[in-house]
């Protein structure tokens, strides 16, 4: 029922149904890394995206940031 | 009623045994009391953990040890096990390369750190490197995430979640606060619990028994108003990164605001206010704006 679930050779990428913004997902499965929708950047700027991953995001671009749109945001 | 937060620091266990030099063990266990400051408690995780009765690890422990230990230990393990009560108990390791002994361990670190959910920190150890190490201590508590849940429970007769963070922050939240009504859902609060998965998310069943998810910084910012602005800051930093992305593609492409908004049916000042980061983009405006300009969603955004 999450907004959003993909999973990605040994990661799962997710978009939780509450979340803060800016819109972004968590790449899990060795750490969690929280990256902008947007800008396809982690939000934490000491982490790193795995490669495999960033073609994954890329391709699931539009589809996230659509789903981002039934999140309810907090604070 | 929600009661105010308390910041009581969370009670970590350690055990340095894994460090084959007693006179390292030594100095790690003196720092390591002085700056965690919360009476610091030894526990012997390798007898635990050669038991096989890994539910009794104690929550918040960290293993100072030497590589060749834990990853001989890790070795005799099944993966899922092993990932299980790091994630349950919280473990966290601090990792030294000292020796070739520990060296010839070196092509097992990518898969430890996965298994272990990057809770493994891998230090190689140089004479120049040993002089820091009142650092290493202190950045091995560092490590440890203090916006991770540790634990939530829900009050069925004060209508309340109870959680406490990593770093011993724990409030109370009502139903009301949350406003989880806004979401559609029809949810059954007691059966809320720390994921499985990671523990910077929360889960609920609803009434079909789907899981719906919560992200524990949105949770800690509405009792941690530093955490609240910080988050605040950086979606600022975001949007105005991507509404610097709008204006250099419509601009490179020598397209007025006039002339997008005539083009998408948007309004001039919805433009605008997006180029001015003033406006968190939603989908439908996205697409409108990269269609407008020709290009994908995907063209749009990238730098």
């Amino acid at each position: 029922m999450a907004v959003f679930n993909h999973k990605c050779g040994g990661y799962k990428i997710k978009i939780n149904n509450v979340d803060h913004p800016p819109p972004h997902c968590h790449i899990t499965g060795g750490g969690n890394i929280r990256v902008s929708l947007l800008t396809l950047e982690p939000l934490d700027p000491n982490q790193e995206i795995p490669p495999g991953v960033k073609k994954c995001l890329r391709e699931c671009q539009e589809e996230m940031i659509k789903a981002w749109d039934k999140v309810q945001q907090k604070p | 009623m929600t009661l105010e937060p308390k910041h009581q620091p969370a009670t970590f266990r350690f055990d340095v045994s894994g460090i084959r030099n007693g006179r390292l063990q030594n100095l790690f266990v003196s720092r390591f009391r002085e700056i965690a400051g919360s009476r610091p408690i030894s526990c012997d995780f390798w007898s635990i953990l050669q038991s096989g009765h890994l539910d009794t690890l104690p929550r918040n422990l960290i293993v100072m040890t030497d590589l060749s230990k834990v990853a001989g230990a890790y070795q005799r393990l099944d993966r899922h096990s092993w990932t299980r009560a790091v994630r349950e108990r919280r473990l966290f390791f601090f990792v030294l390369v000292r020796t070739e002994r520990d060296q010839r361990c070196a092509g097992l670190v990518d898969d430890l750190v996965r298994a272990s959910d990057s809770r493994f920190s891998v230090w190689s150890l140089t004479s120049r490197e040993e002089e820091a190490r009142e650092d290493w201590v202190s950045r091995a508590i560092a490590a440890i995430d203090p916006h991770a849940i540790v634990d939530i429970r829900y009050s069925d007769l004060r209508k309340c979640f109870w959680i406490q963070f990593g770093d011993g922050l724990s409030s109370t939240l009502n139903l009301k606060e949350l406003d989880l009504k806004a979401t559609g859902s029809e949810l059954l609060p007691e059966t809320v619990t720390v994921s499985s998965d990671d523990s910077e998310t929360v889960e609920l069943l609803d009434i079909k028994g789907e899981k719906f998810e919560i992200d524990s910084r949105s949770l800690r910012a509405l009792v941690d108003p530093t955490l609240a602005e910080n988050l605040k800051r950086e979606a600022d930093e975001q949007f105005a990164k991507v509404s610097e992305r709008l204006r250099r593609k419509r601009t490179g492409l020598k397209v007025s605001q006039q002339e997008l908004a005539r083009r998408t049916g948007l309004e001039q000042a919805l433009i605008s206010k997006l180029e001015c980061g003033k406006h968190q983009p939603r989908f439908d405006t996205l697409r409108k704006y990269a269609e407008g300009l020709g290009l994908s969603i995907g063209d749009l955004l990238e730098a």
